[in-house]
């Protein structure tokens, strides 16, 4: 089996959450107002002499639309939550999408960086940095027992979580989930589908999770992370090489079939788009379709989310935005 | 017996939980009983058992009281986690499997190496790094350094 850069062929994209509150200032829900104003006029000054002012923009909930806010919550820039806020909620987010620092959600910050495939390294380094600009500004709440404290306990200790989206098919195509689970949750881990807790896991993609975040070091976090997640996708691929061993007709003919409908179909529904893409990555990780860009496949497929395609067309029926979906995926096949 | 959650009608119900072996009962008139479930959330593990005038007190900076906290299983703030302390280092001791962070402790961990070492031990960790890096000369310097130090 060829080997990838961050395990691009199983890890679709990893991202690291540090949760952070303000001493002496309640939390989002019982703050008023005005104190939410203030932390967000103090935040986003805390970037004034930063060379990343430049590149990040500031998107006032309240002030964009509900269709925008979908195409947000999509591409996982910002949760269902911040959108919900009683009080002023802003996410100051980075040009090429891989910083989105939530302010008054859950917590006072949600500080969140994205990379590709499995790579949490970078993405703590990153959220570091921006952890270290604010904390000049602004004094963050850390008891001597309980470590950084959040509004739910389940984040109290390092307030950090790290997450990776997983390609799985093989392990959900042989009906492997429930195993998964149970194996995750003995890790300290979790596994959800694509949109966290209780959502489906559309397209074979999972989220995995580290459900502990006190009493060990965010380092410490990160390494059984990425062990799990290692595991993971090993496991994957050898239930995936049994997979094509043991029925290799019908998976040959499932990844081939799903490339045919995908390069010549005129319009393709966005869940469709998802088992397409999932059985295609499958058979060019299998090396039965050759000559395919994973990356940009599943970028291809991710740009054409329906609230994410809607904002790029004007007045789109959900029939228009299938004929355009399935023209953006033949475009990424090329 | 009156119920033990409104503490005015006749206890009617009888609701048992056993956790990890433990067994506890709660006794409950018909009103208390069909309202919401006992056991489905966080709160329920710390609420459990608490009469109703334990949940009088109530944060100082965001006014969240004990019921709302046990109800909700969040924090209104950070100050929550001191004036429910008890209730917070069990909640969380359920969640992590432990209730102390000690941030401290790693950083001291950090620091106090660097304090402990000699002048000679710094000498012999350039020394392998010299010889790591085939830097031979310098190697031979560094050596003779640490020799004439040990001599002394």
């Amino acid at each position: 089996m060829k080997s990838h850069t961050n395990e691009i062929d199983i890890a679709v994209s990893t991202r690291i959450r540090l949760a952070r509150n303000i001493s002496g200032i309640p939390y989002p829900r019982k703050m008023t107002k005005t104190q939410a104003q203030e932390l967000i006029d103090t935040v986003w000054s805390a970037f004034d002499n930063s060379p990343l002012k430049n590149e990040l923009r500031k998107i006032e909930i309240g002030a964009i639309s509900d269709l925008e806010k979908k195409a947000l919550i999509e591409k996982h820039l910002i949760s269902s939550e911040l959108c919900a806020s009683k009080v002023p909620s802003v996410a100051i987010i980075s040009n090429d999408e891989k910083i989105s620092l939530m302010v008054n959600e859950e917590d006072h910050l949600r500080i969140q960086v994205f990379a590709d495939g499995l790579d949490s390294d970078s993405a703590y380094d990153t959220a570091k940095k921006i952890e270290t600009l604010l904390s000049e500004k602004l004094t963050f709440d850390c008891d001597k027992e309980f470590g950084y404290l959040t509004s739910c306990p389940t984040n109290a200790g390092t307030g950090l979580r790290a997450s990776v989206m997983l390609h799985l098919p093989a392990i959900s195509t042989l009906g492997q989930v429930n195993p998964l689970l149970k194996w995750a949750a003995n890790l300290g881990m979790t596994v959800r589908g694509l949109y966290g807790e209780g959502s489906r896991a559309s397209g074979a993609l999972f989220q995995l999770s580290n459900q502990i975040t006190m009493g060990t070091s965010e380092e410490d976090i990160l390494s059984r992370f990425n062990a799990a997640a290692c595991s993971l996708i090993s496991e994957e691929r050898r239930l995936s090489a049994q997979l094509f061993e043991k029925n290799e007709y019908e998976m040959k003919d499932k990844c081939l079939r799903s490339l045919g409908i995908l390069k010549n179909a005129y319009m393709i529904s966005s869940s469709e788009a998802m088992n397409l893409v999932s059985n295609v990555c499958m058979g060019a990780n299998a090396g039965i379709i050759k000559d395919i860009d994973l990356a940009n496949l599943r970028r291809g497929m991710f740009s054409s989310m329906p609230a994410t395609l809607s904002m790029t067309m004007e007045k789109a029926s959900p029939q228009d935005r299938d004929v355009k979906r399935a023209q953006i995926l033949q475009g990424a096949l090329q | 017996m009156l119920c033990e959650k409104c503490g005015k009608n006749n206890a009617t119900v009888m609701y048992t939980q056993i956790v990890n072996g433990k067994k506890s009962s709660l006794n409950l008139c018909s009103g208390c009983a069909s309202g919401e479930s006992l056991f489905d959330n966080f709160g329920s593990l710390l609420s459990f058992g608490t009469r109703p005038e334990m949940n009088g007190s109530s944060c100082p900076l965001c006014g969240m009281t004990l019921s709302e906290f046990t109800r909700k299983g969040r924090m209104g703030c950070g100050e929550c986690y001191n004036t429910f302390r008890r209730q917070a280092t069990a909640m969380l001791q359920k969640i992590h499997g432990t209730s102390v962070h000690n941030v401290k402790k790693e950083e001291i961990k950090e620091e106090a190496p660097k304090k402990e070492k000699t002048e000679i031990e710094i000498l012999k960790e350039k020394l392998s790094q010299a010889i790591a890096s085939e830097n031979y000369e310098e190697a031979a310097k560094i050596r003779d350094e640490i020799r004439s130090k040990e001599g002394k």
